[in-house]
């Protein structure tokens, strides 16, 4: 750089809640870099705030709540948490083994760049019973074969390595 | 490779743009550097900035243009080489601990950092204050968010929202 002007003494702007006016695409950011939990807890720090972590994209890592919690999460809270963010999601990791996710009403399921293991695949589609429409793009997965009664459609976007079977 | 003052790639002499911030104070840089904002570079592709012409950037002022040229100084170089995939462990050991120096600053100009990464579109400086804050916020209660924030105290009604919350999240207040 040719010419640093000197910084101009720096003008103290009002101080008190300055970070309410930035905008929120910003605390989308901010908020999806939290773990699950604490995003969570945004929800109450102002109106402003409120409705903030359920557009920013979705953080959920659940994995050490239902071992070591005292208040047991349940399959309901996980999925009022799915079901009332629109996406996009970061990050899925929920843990099945125990008590499996069971979606009775979802159709449409689309998985885009995403890392699933095979079981975890599996038990995810066995909770969805009514599933019409399944598009997998760019995940990491292993060969899988998919039975389904319901299933209309299913869309697989990879190029090389994994493969479908229906 | 990540050398501080290297060129931009352009034979020779480095293309110089000047930017101009909202209270009228001029900012010679190199283009490769302004060129991490989204916002700038189609304007300096097409040519713009250089000579005696300036680009104006009527929402961010000189102080906080300041650093952020300081910031798109030093990551241009690695930017230039694509992320710097080769880059030594020890080019990103030094970016890591300018990057962790340059946002430990006071919260005004990190707010005025996070708008003029945000109107400039610099995406490696908006994670980077978006990480700050984040930071901020990990660990604490709502109530020492709401002051580490510098919000007012919460309203009677507020108060009974957030407890009506905490019942409904039980979860995530253990």
């Amino acid at each position: 750089m040719a010419k640093t002007a000197r910084a101009l003494k720096k003008s103290r702007p009002e101080e008190g809640d300055r970070i309410s006016s930035l905008p929120d695409g910003v605390f989308s950011d901010i908020i999806s870099l939290l773990p699950t939990e604490e995003g969570v807890r945004t929800q109450v720090l102002s109106s402003r705030w409120r409705h903030l972590w359920r557009s920013a994209p979705l953080n959920l890592d659940l994995h050490h709540y239902c071992r070591f919690a005292k208040h047991l999460l349940e399959a309901s809270d996980i999925l009022r948490i799915l079901s009332t963010h629109p996406g996009p999601g970061r990050r899925c990791s929920i843990p099945t083994s125990d008590s499996a996710l069971w979606l009775p009403l979802l159709k449409q399921l689309s998985l885009l760049n995403v890392t699933i293991s095979e079981s975890s695949l599996r038990s995810l589609l066995d909770g969805c019973p009514v599933l019409e429409s399944l598009l997998l793009a760019e995940n990491t997965c292993p060969c899988i074969q998919i039975m389904s009664g319901t299933l209309k459609s299913i869309c697989s976007l990879v190029l090389e390595g994994p493969c479908y079977k229906s | 490779m990540a050398a501080p003052e290297s060129g931009d790639g352009n034979n020779g002499a480095a293309r110089m743009v000047t930017l101009i911030s909202s209270d009228n104070t001029r900012f010679e840089v190199e283009a490769a550097a302004a060129s991490l904002s989204q916002t700038l570079q189609l304007t300096i592709l097409d040519g713009g900035g250089g000579g005696g012409d300036g680009i104006p950037l009527p929402n961010v002022d000189s102080a906080t243009l300041s650093k952020v040229l300081e910031y798109c100084i030093k990551h241009a170089p690695a930017a230039a080489n694509g992320g710097a995939p080769n880059a030594t462990a020890v080019d990103r050991a030094e970016l890591e601990r300018f990057d962790n120096e340059f946002v430990n600053i006071d919260q005004s100009v990190l707010y005025s950092l996070i708008m003029a990464a945000h109107n400039l579109e610099i995406e490696g400086l908006q994670s980077l204050v978006a990480k700050k804050v984040a930071d901020m916020i990990k660990g604490k209660s709502p109530m020492e968010i709401r002051r580490t924030l510098g919000f007012p105290d919460p309203t009677p009604e507020e108060q009974a929202e957030m407890n009506a919350h905490m019942l409904e999240y039980g979860w995530a207040y253990e």
